[in-house]
């Protein structure tokens, strides 16, 4: 190719790759600026234990018929309550270990488990249900509680009404972490995919915006 | 980075370990168990698979660590080095006949196993693509696969957080400093641009 059309060439994929570039430079900052940790909005994050709040039952009653092949037979202190865990090739069912009635928590275990899953000293502002997710919790459709604490970066906590899990922590700088996420990955949905169709043209648009600059300035250098 | 699939990398392919049936246990097993390690998180009531222990255990989740116990000697099950060569020969998927090369025990991490794994036994495989299985020596569980193009992906990731030690430190200062050139360099690019076809007329700057 003549230097000039390599030239011209090059200075087209730089208007349409330059914003993209300049996105990927500020969002790489950004993440490298606060950290693994700060990024998952996990400062205050820890696996709740829950073996202190609960005395083991003298007995408990024999586990009822489930749908399917039996797979795992799993037994859990969830707050103050015991869970069966039955898992089976077909579903998983979650059951209150004494009552055998599927599981259902409620706001007052919520707070007591978003309390366990929160290290430091903090309070807990409010305990909100949202009956089909967060909005913070992209992908995710079931019912959770939402355990807010008056910390300084307004740390949050998600309880699975169905599981009794704590889910996660979000905080007041989640949005623009997550903001930064998609335009790092060109992926705008939100689910964080870096091997979208996007993400791959403009990656080889860059090899190409690259190969061509050295190759222009090999030949303006040789002259 | 973005061309190979993410799922691909992990490496699910490689092997895995079906779950096996298991009857139910008695309540009172399970909390004899419980009586037993009574700071236990969770008990799994599930078939790990040993050849030497053909009946399914119980994992007892321990903070930290895990460990198989038989509910009925409420003794501690672990797994031995045929049964690890065992586990491994039916996880293996990457090929038609697992062929294995070697199979270490650990107790230190290498840098492509995350440590709160340990400790682990390491089964490697001898097919193209270099597969590794690491398994549990604790419970016996499939924890990690790793293949040759896990190992490029990696040091690719090394390349773009420029942690050339751990590959793991997102927030070393010349991925900062690289970072604020980058800027640098497409700001001034884009005054090039303008500078070049902006229409006024004025003498045009040579790039």
């Amino acid at each position: 190719m003549k230097t000039k059309a390599l030239m011209t060439a090059h200075l087209w994929t730089s208007v349409v790759l330059g914003v993209q570039l300049l996105l990927w430079s500020v969002s790489g900052l950004y993440f490298s600026l606060w950290g693994h940790q700060a990024l998952m909005a996990h400062q205050h994050f820890q696996q709740p234990s829950y073996r202190q709040a609960v005395t083991l039952p003298d007995s408990l009653p024999d586990i009822p018929e489930v749908s399917g092949t039996l797979l795992r037979q799993t037994l859990m202190p969830r707050g103050e309550r015991w869970q069966w865990r039955l898992t089976t090739d077909e579903k998983t069912y979650y059951l209150d270990a004494l009552s055998l009635v599927p599981w259902q928590t409620s706001a007052q275990e919520a707070r007591a488990m978003g309390k366990a899953s929160y290290r430091g000293e903090a309070n807990v502002t409010h305990v909100h249900l949202y009956p089909h997710a967060h909005p913070d919790l992209i992908g995710r459709t079931d019912a959770m509680y939402e355990v807010a604490f008056d910390d300084a970066l307004r740390t949050r906590a998600y309880v699975s009404v169905a599981t009794g899990d704590v889910l996660t922590h979000r905080n007041k700088y989640w949005r623009l972490h997550d903001w930064m996420f998609r335009l790092h990955f060109m992926d705008y949905s939100g689910q964080r995919d870096f091997n979208n169709a996007l993400i791959v043209i403009a990656a080889g648009g860059t090899l190409w915006f690259v190969l061509t600059g050295i190759l222009v300035s090999l030949r303006v250098f040789r002259r | 980075m973005v061309w190979v699939k993410l799922p691909y990398i992990h490496g699910t392919h490689l092997g895995t370990l079906d779950p096996q049936p298991v009857p139910s246990l008695s309540p009172d097993a399970l909390l004899n168990v419980q009586a037993r390690y009574p700071q236990a998180q969770r008990l799994d009531w599930f078939q790990p698979q040993l050849l030497s222990h053909p009946e399914p255990l119980v994992r007892v989740q321990l903070q930290g660590h895990r460990l198989l116990v038989s509910p009925a000697s409420l003794t501690r099950v672990r797994p031995t080095q045929s049964d690890i060569e065992h586990l491994a020969q039916r996880a293996y998927q990457a090929n038609d006949t697992p062929e294995i090369r070697s199979v270490n025990y650990l107790t230190e991490a290498p840098g492509e196993l995350n440590a709160a794994h340990l400790p682990v036994w390491r089964v490697d495989f001898r097919d193209r693509v270099a597969t590794t299985l690491y398994f549990s020596a604790d419970t016996g569980e499939l924890v990690t696969r790793r293949f040759v193009w896990w190992r490029v992906f990696d040091i690719m990731w090394m390349l773009h957080i420029m942690d050339y030690e751990d590959r793991h430190d997102i927030t070393k200062p010349w991925l900062q400093a690289l970072s604020i050139l980058s800027i640098l360099f497409v700001v001034t690019g884009f005054i090039m641009l303008w500078r070049r076809f902006k229409p006024s007329g004025r003498r045009r700057s040579r790039l």
